[in-house]
């Protein structure tokens, strides 16, 4: 048990050092069952555009309640699978108080956008404060979440190249910054479905703006826990 | 356990592996956009009204003289150049990029208006005319034809010609009015994912660099497709999106303008339907109104064989 909490603080770690922005499983904390250990989940999000996600957690059995997750969503348009984000990653209970929980996510996050002009591979990460007040049938809270690019493979397509006046240069970008995330989340529970809900805006990391376009979030979705 | 040790192994050999490669800059002029004419000085160009922007010409300097000025607001000369062909007609032929577009000088946001856009051009025009008498045209497609309006409107007697492409409006309403008739984009559809999808590439808001704000607004507005140099963005919220918010009439004057302008359009815009283009065309009082077959709003790039001729035959008379 210890060496899997000394892998898991390492995992986190990992993914704080390569630190850009999230939507991790949404968890009632206090609706876990039994033996379940398991959540595969459904979103419909606006997460920097229209798209469809599913995904899936483990409980750990830990004194520490933890839940690992991984999750996969792609965005609407003709192209399908094109877009995608791959989340991995982790949340961790670390204050309880009653009814009121405070909860620490990390992920790492692997996201690709193909267009007409480009082709762009990033790794990020998404670091984030959750806490409310949770309770078997609902719970609501708040989110703050900082989503950072690291690093981004640029592949710009010949069409681009032919057009530019300067041949744009392909290869690994730095971080331009990230974005704050910030709003609520909320659901309600039954025994082995949670149906839940996450809205909020967008800041980028400096305070100083929005991102260009709806600078805004949003998700629909459900958990199964068995 | 082991999907533990998996997941540490592939973050540690992606961290190492990402860390061991040079990373570019994409703030840095010449990576992701080419550079302006203040960081490049190979690049031609004139100062001139206090700024420095992006300028070249075709054809002898004592003919006629053609200014072409780009649309946007915010775009670049470098798709309407099929227009250089004109130098061969014997005309001079000048382009630039607008203030705070293309390869020319950047400013802050709110620094860009149409005041000193006009002043620009009157600088450019006063820079290339070698004397009074000197025939000078203006050139303009979509928000150029409209500059060229604004132009007009507040020199008309400065001005012995215009050849106006598919402006979208001389007023906010007519504007407006275009902007309502272009097609909407689907919220689910590619194009509006590639837009939004965008921002968690290369994160930036209004006060980040040019660079970056440039190469965005590039995607957004599909401009691999197009031949460009590079977008303004300041430049397009500045003049597009605040002048339009705060209204504008190129037309309080127009009628002053007694001397044949060129209006065309294209047949394959359906947000610039016959009517539209007859509306927008009737500030002036002395118009000739084409339609150019088998195009679209960028015809000068798209069918220039079919729009050629109409420019060519109104320029006959300045000869």
């Amino acid at each position: 048990m210890k060496t899997t909490n000394i892998i898991i603080a390492l995992i986190a770690s990992i993914l704080v050092i390569c630190s850009n922005r999230s939507n991790a499983q949404i968890n009632n904390w206090r609706a876990w069952q039994g033996e379940q250990a398991y959540i595969v989940s459904l979103q419909f999000a606006f997460d920097y555009g229209f798209g469809i996600g599913v995904g899936y957690a483990y409980k750990l059995n830990t004194v520490l309640p933890i839940l690992l997750n991984i999750d996969v969503s792609t965005q609407f348009g003709e192209k399908i699978l094109d877009d995608y984000k791959i989340r991995i990653g982790g949340q961790a209970e670390l204050v309880r108080l009653g009814d009121f929980s405070t909860t620490f996510k990390a992920q790492g996050i692997v996201r690709r956008l193909s267009n007409h002009y480009a082709q762009y591979l990033n790794i990020g990460s998404e670091l984030g404060i959750i806490a409310g007040f949770y309770r078997p049938t609902w719970f609501m809270v708040g989110e703050f979440t900082y989503d950072k690019t690291l690093f981004t493979n640029v592949q710009h397509s010949e069409t681009a190249k032919q057009n530019s006046f300067h041949q744009p240069r392909d290869g690994w970008y730095a971080s331009s910054g990230g974005n704050f995330l910030y709003g609520i989340q909320g659901g309600y529970s039954f025994p082995a479905i949670d149906v839940n809900a996450r809205l909020g805006g967008i800041s980028t990391e400096d305070f100083k703006g929005a991102p260009l376009y709806l600078p805004l979030y949003g998700v629909l979705g459900m958990n199964v826990r068995f | 356990m082991t999907l533990s040790k998996i997941i540490l192994s592939l973050s540690l050999f992606i961290c190492c592996a990402v860390s061991a490669c040079t990373t570019l800059n994409p703030s840095e002029g010449g990576n992701l956009v080419p550079k302006t004419v203040d960081q490049d000085a190979t690049l031609p160009s004139i100062k001139v009204n206090g700024t420095h922007l992006h300028a070249e010409t075709f054809g002898n300097p004592n003919n006629p003289i053609i200014i072409a000025l780009h649309g946007g607001p915010g775009g670049d000369y470098r798709y309407i150049l099929n227009a250089k062909a004109l130098a061969n007609d014997g005309f001079f032929v000048v382009f630039y990029d607008q203030r705070g577009c293309g390869l020319s000088k950047r400013y802050p946001r709110k620094s860009i208006d149409l005041d000193n856009t006009l002043g620009d051009l009157k600088g450019v025009i006063n820079f290339y005319r070698k004397s009074p008498s000197q025939t000078v045209i203006l050139l303009g497609h979509s928000w150029g034809g409209m500059l060229a309006t604004a132009y007009v409107n507040q020199y008309p007697s400065e001005i012995d010609g215009v050849i106006a492409m598919e402006p979208g409006g001389f007023t906010d309403v007519q504007v407006n009015a275009y902007f309502r008739g272009a097609t909407p984009r689907s919220p689910f559809g590619e194009i509006t994912s590639d837009v939004l999808s965008q921002e968690q590439f290369f994160t930036a808001s209004e006060s980040s660099n040019h660079e970056l704000l440039d190469y965005k607004v590039a995607l957004i507005q599909q401009m691999g497709e197009f031949p460009h140099f590079r977008m303004g963005y300041m430049a397009a919220q500045d003049l597009l999106v605040d002048g339009t918010k705060a209204g504008f009439d190129f037309t309080t004057n127009l009628q002053q303008y007694k001397r044949k302008i060129l209006f065309i359009y294209s047949d394959g815009n359906v947000a610039y339907p016959t009517e539209h283009a007859r509306s927008v065309s009737s500030a002036y009082p002395n118009v000739l109104l084409r339609q150019i077959p088998n195009s679209v709003h960028s015809m000068i790039l798209q069918n220039w064989e079919a729009t050629y001729p109409e420019v060519r035959s109104y320029l006959s008379t300045f000869k």
